[in-house]
């Protein structure tokens, strides 16, 4: 006669399963980011030739140190009022951006932004002398 | 009667399996939603705006940081000129597109300099990527 042991109950511990997956919650909370990071639209400065730039109506507006602004060769104290003038000679107007040495980025990336805004979505930016990286 | 069966049994519903579930469901929403954070040099604010359009896709861009001093860096290592260029010349004979994530504070003539740079190689696509204001 053949005695049949009961089978041993085998109890699965949860605990190794339960660390091993906040590991990776913890991981993955670490590692990722939901930054949603755009681009700002430009024309390429290789991209309008001379000549070009010479058939197309422009404009250059500088933005300087002290905060003004200078419209093809006239300040302008305010952002506002700089936009307003390229807005009335036309939204096909290529502007090309330059800055003065201590100006920021930011400053910059505002100033294409408030043409943007205004409809003036054909911005170039230019080197100026004294540009040189460090 | 069914708990007088699961009494005899000796299974115990288990309270964890939900908390399993739901931290699985964290790790893959992680997983799927975010994207692997790139190295930041310390102190870094990023560019912000607005009206920015979602960057697009290009083949594995190449990421360069600008520093509030208008330093570039590559992967947190710092470039010189010379490495600088030598990388630019390599990217304009490649697909690779650049990103360059500069600073707010980093001077506008350093970064206008480096896009010049970038299209000067023969890189395609260079954007310049911010994030959307707060």
């Amino acid at each position: 006669m053949v005695l049949r042991h009961p089978r041993p109950k085998i109890f699965l511990s949860l605990t190794p399963l339960i660390d091993v997956v906040f590991i990776l919650l913890i991981f993955f909370m670490l590692v990722s980011q939901f930054s949603d990071w755009r681009k700002i639209e430009l024309i390429p400065q290789a991209g309008l030739s001379a000549v070009l730039l010479a058939e197309e109506k422009s404009s250059s507006l500088r933005l300087r140190n002290d905060g003004l602004f200078v419209l093809n060769g006239e300040t302008v104290g305010e952002l506002r009022t700089a936009v307003a003038h390229l807005v009335s000679w036309g939204r096909d107007e290529v502007i090309v951006l330059s800055s003065e040495d201590l100006v920021e980025i930011q400053r910059v990336v505002d100033t294409i932004e408030a043409l943007n805004t205004a409809g003036l979505t054909k911005v170039q930016l230019s080197e100026v002398q004294g540009g040189e990286m460090p | 009667m069914n708990a007088r069966r699961v009494k005899r049994s000796g299974y115990k519903p288990d309270g964890t399996l939900p908390l399993i579930n739901i931290v699985l469901l964290l790790v893959l929403a992680f997983m799927m939603a975010g994207t692997f954070v790139e190295p930041m040099p310390t102190n870094f604010s990023p560019l912000r705006s607005e009206g920015a359009e979602p960057l697009r896709e290009t083949v594995e861009p190449v990421v360069l940081t600008m520093n509030a001093q208008g330093i570039v860096s590559l992967d947190g290592r710092n470039q010189s000129v010379g490495e600088l260029d030598s990388l630019l010349s390599g990217l304009g004979r490649s697909e690779h597109g650049v990103e360059v994530r500069a600073d707010a504070r980093a001077p506008a003539v350093h970064v206008i300099t480096l896009l010049g740079s970038a299209e000067s190689a023969g890189i395609k696509d260079v954007q310049i990527v911010t994030l959307g204001r707060k």
